[in-house]
């Protein structure tokens, strides 16, 4: 029961107006925003790197990612997620609730053309009357290292 | 007339001096004459007189004796006959005296006096001592002895009497002859003093009379020329009476005019000072304008301290706003750890579940406070917004009140500054009018003094009517006089002559305003001596 608790819990965010939703255990921690050091050579979504209690994280801008405008506000907060490539943070411009959803209010296959390649789109889910966008940030991330790796 | 000979008066007076002083002398011969005359007659009237007096004396005297012999027992009668010889002697003095200058008549006189004394008396009182002693021989003595002597002295009393008769037949006839060659000598003398005098006279006058004939001539015509002056000046002062009553009536109106005028100018007079009064009020009222527009300023300088106590309304808002998104950051935090908790929860599977629900909890919390901190911020920016519009609002209203009360103060100054010029234009007025009235009451009181005068004016016409009219008749009068006078100078055909001369002028003067004019000019100088006269 825990388990499936655990594994039915999300994160919600909001990158640019949309509102997205992970699995709380594709996230390792939330931080607050920090102005990313640029490093040469990125990937287009890379922003450069930060300093996380003295451990070197990257900055994926997923807002890059999904082809939204790039905004740092006062809510724009960073998703510390573990990788094979190590831990990566996202930058999304709000985090917005831990909430728990059930599978039948997941759609799994919508019939939608998003920019987030359909592979790591889990589905659509329906919160308080609002369309969620659920997606696998780690598989995204991880494609998205060894797309970084293979630039 | 007078040239530079002497006066007609002078003349005729010189030429009857001759005839005056010979008839004063021949008066003076008449009166002398008959004084002498009359003497003369007296006298020889009263020699009569003396002399029948002592013969009547004489008389008295014998009969008395007579008397006494008659009655001896009467011897009053012997002393009646001593009284009436006593005045015999008086008379014969006096006959004495009287016939002084004819020595016959004295001598006889003197003779008869002295028998009376000797021989008359002492016979007298003979008989008179025979009677008293009662002789008998008494009378026969007076028989024999004083009847001759008696008898005698008769004789000589008739002669005497006869002598002084034909004396003062003499006398009278002398004195009538003498009269009457006085008066033909005074006759003549007159006569001859007379002619001389006319002579005398004629020569004097002969020259002036031709003069007076010349001037009686002009004395006509002026005459004449003052009739019709007179009826012009008569018309004339009936003008001037007439005008003079119109100028009266004029000067009356002007007067109840004034009157009204100088009403009207104190009523001007009232209503200016009612103005003054006005005036003062108003500009007290706009003194009072002016202080509560100054308090007004104050009253705006007050609304702009409160504004800037508004500002300091918007900085607090301000830094509310500041420590608002203070708490905004922590609610930020919070969350961020709440998922934290969340997300360790989670990982912690069975053993967190607790922990998930605080995180859930807490991560509640903070999005209330979230939430109640955006509504503090929005309400914050809301406030914010309205306190900068108010103030803005506020400025500008300041602003606007500011100019509007600095004009009003401005235009209330001008009000002011107005008012007291009109108040200094209503004392001129005030003053002004006073004045007015000042001068009004003196020109009512020349033209009450201007309406006595016309009164005199209009009474001096009327005597100046009258008295042309009394000078017309003067001037018919003078004519008249003027044609007598020609009359008896030159005789009634050149008098005719003249009055006919006289009375042409009148017509052709009367027609002739020229010489009308000189005339009146003549007249009235005239008239003026006439009235100085009168």
């Amino acid at each position: 029961m825990s388990e499936t608790m655990a594994l039915n819990r999300y994160l919600l965010f909001q990158v640019g107006n949309e509102l997205y939703g992970t699995p709380l255990l594709d996230v390792r921690e939330v931080a607050e925003y920090v102005e990313p050091k640029f490093m040469p050579n990125m990937a287009s979504y890379f922003s450069g790197v930060i300093n996380i209690r003295g451990s070197i994280v990257g900055v994926a801008d997923l807002r890059k990612r999904f082809g939204q405008t790039t905004q740092v506000t006062r809510n724009t907060a960073l998703l510390v997620c573990d990788t094979t490539q190590g831990p990566i943070a996202v930058v999304v411009d709000q985090v917005d609730s831990v909430i728990t959803i059930q599978d039948t209010d997941l759609e799994r296959s919508p019939p939608v053309m998003t920019a987030v390649p359909v592979e790591y789109l889990t589905g659509i889910a329906k919160v308080e009357g609002q369309l969620v966008t659920i997606v696998q940030l780690q598989k995204l991330l991880n494609e998205a290292s060894m797309a970084k790796q293979s630039a | 007339m007078k040239k530079k000979t002497f006066a007609l008066r002078t003349k005729i007076a010189l030429a009857t001096l001759p005839l005056l002083l010979s008839s004063t002398f021949v008066g003076y011969r008449i009166y002398e004459l008959s004084q002498t005359v009359d003497r003369r007659a007296a006298r020889a009237v009263k020699m009569i007189e003396t002399a029948s007096d002592a013969e009547l004396h004489m008389v008295q005297m014998s009969e008395a004796l007579r008397g006494y012999l008659l009655d001896s027992t009467n011897k009053s009668e012997f002393e009646r006959k001593k009284v009436a010889d006593s005045e015999y002697v008086e008379s014969a003095k006096n006959l004495a005296e009287l016939v002084s200058d004819s020595k016959e008549i004295s001598d006889l006189n003197n003779e008869m006096a002295k028998f009376d004394e000797e021989q008359l008396d002492r016979v007298e009182n003979e008989v008179g001592g025979l009677i008293s002693s009662g002789a008998s021989n008494a009378v026969s003595f007076y028989l024999k002895t004083y009847m001759p002597l008696r008898a005698e002295q008769s004789a000589r009393f008739q002669k005497l009497k006869g002598m002084v008769l034909k004396l003062s037949a003499d006398t009278l006839s002398d004195i009538e002859q003498q009269k009457q060659k006085e008066g033909w000598i005074a006759i003549y003398f007159l006569i001859g003093s007379i002619c001389c005098g006319l002579g005398f006279l004629a020569l004097a006058t002969g020259g002036s009379i031709k003069h007076i004939s010349k001037e009686v001539e002009l004395l006509t015509r002026s005459s004449t020329s003052l009739g019709s002056t007179c009826m012009t000046l008569g018309g004339a002062s009936e003008v001037l009476s007439h005008s003079t009553k119109e100028q009266a009536s004029a000067i009356q109106e002007s007067v109840s005019a004034l009157s009204e005028m100088a009403s009207m100018i104190q009523q001007t007079a009232e209503n200016a000072k009612r103005s003054l009064q006005s005036s003062v009020e108003v500009e007290e009222r706009s003194h009072t304008g002016q202080e509560i527009m100054q308090r007004m300023t104050h009253s705006m300088g007050a609304i702009e301290q409160t504004n800037q106590s508004l500002q300091g309304i918007a900085q607090i808002i301000q830094t509310i706003n500041v420590k608002a998104g203070v708490i905004n950051d922590i609610v930020f935090k919070t969350q961020l750890l709440s998922f934290n908790a969340s997300i360790e929860a989670a990982r912690a599977g069975q053993y967190g579940k607790g922990f998930a629900v605080v995180a859930e909890e807490v991560g509640n919390l903070a999005q209330m406070s979230g939430n109640a901190a955006r509504e503090i911020e929005s309400l914050l920016t809301d406030s914010q917004k309205q306190v900068h519009s108010t103030l803005e609002a506020i400025k500008l209203r300041v602003s606007e009140g500011k100019v509007v009360s600095d004009e009003s103060v401005r235009a209330f100054n001008e009000i002011s500054s107005s008012i007291r010029e009109v108040t200094t234009q209503i004392k001129n007025i005030t003053d002004a009018t006073s004045q007015q009235s000042v001068g009004i009451e003196q020109t009512e009181k020349a033209l009450n003094q201007l309406d006595l005068m016309a009164r005199k004016n209009a009474d001096t016409a009327q005597t100046t009517l009258q008295s042309s009219e009394t000078l017309k008749r003067l001037s018919g009068e003078l004519m008249t006089a003027s044609c007598s006078i020609m009359g008896a100078v030159s005789g009634s055909k050149k008098a005719d002559a003249l009055a006919q001369a006289g009375a042409a002028p009148v017509a052709t003067s009367a027609h002739s305003p020229v010489g009308l004019h000189i005339v009146a000019n003549d007249v009235s100088a005239d008239d003026q001596d006439f009235k100085s006269a009168a």
